[in-house]
């Protein structure tokens, strides 16, 4: 350091800070700009945003091809098979997925010290909450639902003389976006929560494998406040097949567990020791 | 800058308590504007507990503090704009450069315009020596790098306080002489909070110094203050040529006196004398002992501890309670 401290005039370089614009921001959003950037460079500035997409594209686009491309059904209920591979494991997969990516994102942070570095600047701890899961939300989005989702609607159009209609299926992939986003919360919440990731992988696959394996055995009222139906109702929707009545309770339950996911990471988070 | 009674912290009876466990209890702190403020103790003394309190990383399980007179636990986000902050162990993004993790922290800070920004981040990397590595990710850099880096993103944005957590510690000789320069570089802009058990450091660059132990303030002064006694009695060394039996009789016999030992080794005789009138003592000692012709004396001179013996006698004294 000496030699080039040397050269360097201190008496310029410690000088006052004129012409720069300090940053504005509400205090219980403070930094939260800076933070999202900082997560989303994370995604797309290194390599991690395109393998998730190569790997979300190699699992359910190449699925969904050799299903298309192998069932020798006739072309509507072709249709209605692909459409129910691709949706249900999208949903499923994803969550599982979101579970095996996000277990680290607090707890990594807390561990080695960033998180502490963080917030030590003036960020408020609402904003490192909501820019994770907002960077992990737009990352998941674009590269597990959208692009797989658009190829796999392209792919269709092009392998199945009959057309899969666009606004049905867009509604489908809302609830694959629902169901993506009750797994990223569920995973930072426990993040917030735990210190380790084993506990956070452990809750977060453990709940996603209850809901393939007991689903068929817990009665009706409870299995509608889980996000459990989500696979059929995202497949029914796709498809414009008769779904129950209740079909919305699921998913507005699903909505409801996101929201007081989000505010239980807040909170826990606000009380963090670091 | 708004401050409290002009003490950019000021604490009061600030304590933090982990599952019933004291790690700080008390704390009474004042850190005048434009000081360099050594905040000394052994390890688990509660030095880097208290840094966290003033930064909002964690709470005050009691009492309060004020930075900037601003509130840090209500006022957190305002106090850590004004704040540089540098941790014991610092660690960043290893997938970023030295380059982004200071554009990272600069915009924390800064909106625009991005060539200022820019600009000071060179000037940064230039004052820690890391321009020739700028742009190599994090996760290649040595503990030294990391720390340098630290300095850097700390001083970023012009911090009004600087809180250091044991700046040199994982430093080379060379690299604790830059980081002390560059403190004493920065006096003139900014006050200097650090934590440290290198006590060298200590006594080259602080105006003031605190030790902690065991969660408790044990000493609270101006480093010289502290050197001297710390509002104890003065004492003065005398080395003396000769019988000096009779010299002492005289010395002792002063009002200005308290207190007077002797060793005798090699033919020399050494005094302690402490007195309760430094003038007196000055004006008069050397009189009184030269009084007798056959003495000469070697060396005279007010005693001064180093921050070592300070640091060693108080935690010690603690220790012994």
């Amino acid at each position: 350091m000496s030699a080039q401290s040397k050269s360097v005039n201190h008496e310029l370089i410690l000088a006052a800070r004129q012409g720069l614009i300090p940053v504005r921001e509400r205090a219980w959003l403070g930094g939260f700009g800076n933070m999202l950037r900082k997560e989303l460079g994370q995604w797309w500035g290194t390599r991690m945003g395109w393998v998730q997409t190569l790997i979300w594209v190699l699992i359910l686009n190449g699925i969904s091809t050799i299903v298309a491309l192998t069932d020798s059904l006739p072309p509507n209920a072709l249709l209605q098979s692909v459409v129910q591979t691709f949706l249900p494991m999208s949903v499923g997969i994803i969550g599982l997925g979101t579970v095996i990516t996000v277990q680290g994102a607090i707890v990594g942070e807390k561990q080695l010290g960033t998180a502490a570095w963080a917030i030590s600047k003036p960020v408020s701890r609402s904003a490192f909450i909501l820019a994770k899961t907002l960077a992990y939300a737009v990352g998941f989005f674009v590269a597990a639902i959208l692009i797989p989702s658009a190829l796999f609607f392209v792919t269709v159009r092009a392998l199945i003389p009959v057309q899969l209609p666009l606004v049905p299926f867009l509604y489908g992939v809302g609830i694959v976006i629902v169901g993506q986003l009750f797994y990223l919360t569920l995973t930072l919440m426990l993040g917030t929560f735990f210190n380790s990731r084993g506990p956070i992988a452990g809750i977060g696959i453990g709940f996603f494998m209850a809901g393939l394996l007991l689903k068929s055995f817990i009665p009706q009222q409870v299995l509608i406040a889980t996000p459990w139906p989500l696979p059929e109702i995202a497949a029914g929707l796709a498809l414009g097949s008769e779904l129950p009545a209740i079909w919305p309770v699921p998913v507005a339950a699903t909505a409801i567990w996101i929201v007081v996911m989000t505010i239980a990471a807040l909170w826990r988070f606000g009380r963090e020791e670091f | 800058m708004s401050t409290s009674n002009g003490h950019v912290i000021h604490t009061q009876e600030l304590s933090k308590s982990y599952q019933g466990v004291n790690a700080l209890q008390g704390l009474n702190l004042q850190v005048p504007k434009n000081s360099i403020y050594g905040f000394l103790g052994p390890n688990g003394a509660g030095k880097s507990t208290t840094i966290k309190m003033l930064l909002g990383l964690t709470r005050p399980t009691a009492g309060k503090a004020l930075i900037f007179g601003k509130d840090i636990t209500r006022e957190s986000l305002a106090v850590r704009r004004k704040v540089g902050y540098l941790a014991q162990d610092p660690r960043y993004y290893g997938h970023m450069t030295a380059r982004q993790t200071l554009r990272y922290t600069a915009r924390f800070f800064y909106s625009g315009p991005k060539d200022l920004i820019e600009a000071r981040i060179e000037e940064m990397l230039a004052l820690v020596g890391l321009d020739d590595k700028a742009d190599r990710p994090i996760k290649g850099f040595s503990g030294g790098e990391r720390q340098r880096l630290g300095i850097a993103q700390a001083e970023v944005n012009y911090p009004d306080l600087l809180i250091l957590d044991e700046p040199a510690a994982a430093l080379d000789p060379m690299g604790r002489r830059d980081v002390l320069e560059v403190m004493e570089k920065l006096r003139k802009y900014t006050t200097i909070f650090y934590s440290t058990h290198i006590l060298d450091d200590v006594q080259r660059v602080s105006d003031r110094v605190a030790i902690l132990n065991h969660g408790r303030l044990v000493a609270e002064a101006p480093i010289e203050e502290l050197l001297n006694g710390n509002g104890s009695a003065p004492v003065y060394s005398v080395t003396i040529k000769g019988d000096a039996s009779q010299a002492q009789k005289r010395v002792a016999g002063q009002a200005w006196v308290q207190a007077l030992t002797a060793e005798a080794k090699d033919g020399l005789t050494t005094w302690q004398v402490s007195v309760n009138e430094e003038e007196a003592a000055e004006d008069q000692m050397l009189c009184l002992i030269l009084e007798d012709r056959n003495l000469r004396v070697k060396s005279f001179g007010r005693k001064t501890h180093n921050l070592e013996e300070v640091f060693v006698s108080m935690v010690g004294e603690e220790k012994s309670k």
